[in-house]
């Protein structure tokens, strides 16, 4: 069955937010855009776009065998030319954070793999990163322990923190962050800075982020179940249709 | 009986450790390892440093040439760190794939550490705007590595540049000649960076970890402090942390940022 390719735009400032100036760029995505990988996503953060695509859990290759736990490997494209040594460390941190998302040792001795192609960069690209791939893993339904949810943020060139800035906000920044935080308890399960900041800026930053985290929490919810319900709607017969389609309306009122 | 124990349960044999608030290596949880460091150590490197932390052996030598900057930025030196973590580094045959990759990420960071982090100025290795300007190979060779290896690759480095002796150059534009003079001149350096490695394991943080201890703990971060300004925080994956042991963690690391630039310049006004 090929389930229709599935797209949602949130209004961000609709959520409980406490702070007036906690806004992200809009949030965007299609769930399975790709046809033949495990699970796909296409996220969009304002104007920074990512493919994400995973395949899993499959045959791993002997040399990366580990009979207690899955092997997880991200493969990150830059949009044009080979991958720079700054491309291979945000690959890293996809890929090891990812890997303390996903629920590694019950499937021993194999792989899983997340591809993620940039599309276009308007800066925070690893947070986009990060979100795409997590759409992904929970569409190609890997067990994973959290959600994940990383939100970019920025001291400008007048040292004030800007959450989640184009890149016409980050011409001249001081220093940047990358705050992925888990759906359990917002922790922090990566941090990523560059740059040089003073500890009550680095406070900020996270308090900001760690309340914007919710907005892309709640986005993941309403994405997934959305696409679970219309998956629904097209397997069953035209006869339960009807009554399948009253239940999701009331599930989405409770949303 | 001990050494099975240990070989069999390496986990639960680190877990009784630090029941007895121990660690394997005897220390305690907020003690850092012993660091040496040997500075222009190498005669035919501008700047070098040969530095230990511990059992990991790091060594540092920097070598200039003359080059021509990019048109986008006519004021700007190059900067190009090269790490090689040599096969005797790692004793583990499985840690053989993550030896590139360790490299990579490091050269990485000792680039953002030097230049984002405003540890030094590339104005500063200009010589005539727009036409000769100071290119600096920073060579890092991973001699040995047991736990800690950012922290030594960043102290060799920071160390074998100040120590970087830079001979004066004159330009002359018209005729395009370039004179190299005999007297030497120490490039400025803004912050002397000192990164610390911390690492979780049972919500417990240890200060300075080992190879083994790396490996078994839960998750690993790297702090960059300086005075009351933070130049890198890198956590990568692991489990999730709460600000509380950040806090801690940034602390701590202060303490260990004087210690270690007090030591630098003791050695300095000693040579």
């Amino acid at each position: 069955m090929v389930t229709p390719p599935d797209s949602i735009t949130m209004d961000t400032q609709g959520s409980n937010v406490v702070l007036q100036d906690l806004k992200l760029r809009q949030i965007n995505c299609e769930l399975n855009p790709l046809t033949r990988s495990d699970g796909s996503a296409l996220f969009t953060q304002g104007g920074t776009c990512v493919l994400t695509s995973m395949l899993g859990p499959v045959e791993v290759k002997s040399q990366n065998l580990n009979i207690e736990k899955a092997h997880v490997e991200c493969i990150y494209r830059p949009k044009a030319g080979i991958p720079t040594i700054e491309d291979k460390l945000t690959e890293t941190v996809i890929r090891d954070t990812c890997e303390s998302a996903l629920l590694t040792m019950l499937h021993p001795r194999t792989a899983i793999f997340i591809q993620i192609q940039e599309l276009d960069d308007r800066c925070g690209i690893e947070a986009c990163a990060i979100n795409g791939a997590c759409l992904a893993l929970l569409i190609g339904g890997v067990p994973m322990k959290f959600t994940i949810a990383a939100v970019h943020c920025i001291v400008d060139k007048d040292d004030k923190v800007v959450l989640d800035p184009d890149h016409c906000e980050a011409i001249g920044k001081r220093a940047s962050f990358v705050f992925v935080f888990d759906s359990l308890d917002k922790n922090l399960v990566t941090v990523h800075t560059s740059g040089r900041f003073r500890m009550g800026q680095f406070n900020d930053a996270e308090c900001m982020s760690r309340a914007a985290s919710q907005i892309i929490f709640n986005f993941y919810r309403r994405i997934i179940s959305n696409f679970h319900n219309k998956s629904l709607l097209t397997a069953d017969s035209k006869a339960r249709n009807t009554e399948v389609e009253s239940v999701v309306k009331s599930e989405q009122m409770d949303i | 009986m001990a050494e099975q124990h240990k070989l069999i349960y390496p986990i639960k044999h680190f877990r009784d450790f630090l029941e007895n608030e121990i660690r394997l290596d005897g220390r305690t949880f907020d003690k850092y390892r012993p660091i040496g460091v040997n500075i222009a150590s190498c005669q035919h490197s501008l700047g070098s440093s040969a530095t230990k932390i511990g059992n990991s052996n790091i060594l540092c030598g920097i070598r200039a040439e003359l080059s021509k900057p990019r048109a986008s930025k006519p004021l700007a030196g190059y900067i190009v760190p090269n790490v090689d973590m040599s096969f005797t580094a790692f004793s583990k045959a499985s840690s053989s794939c993550n030896n590139q990759n360790v490299s990579e990420i490091l050269e990485c960071f000792i680039y953002r550490i030097l230049y984002e982090s405003h540890c030094l100025k590339l104005e500063d290795l200009c010589i005539h705007p727009g036409k000769l300007v100071w290119c600096l190979y920073i060579d890092i060779i991973g001699l040995e590595v047991d736990g800690g290896v950012f922290d030594a690759s960043v102290l060799a480095c920071a160390s074998a540049l100040s120590t970087l002796n830079l001979p004066i150059v004159t330009y002359d534009e018209k005729s395009g000649k370039i004179e190299i003079g005999d007297e030497m001149k120490k490039l400025h350096l803004n912050i002397f960076p000192v990164v610390s490695t911390y690492s979780i394991f049972d919500n417990v943080v240890l200060v300075d970890p080992t190879y083994r201890e790396e490996s078994i703990s839960s998750t690993v971060f790297h702090l960059g402090v300086h005075e009351d300004t933070i130049g890198l925080f890198h956590k990568s994956g692991g489990v999730p942390i709460s600000v509380k042991e950040i806090q801690q963690s940034v602390k701590n690391a202060v303490h260990r940022e004087k210690e270690i630039t007090s030591l630098l310049n003791s050695l300095k006004t000693n040579q």
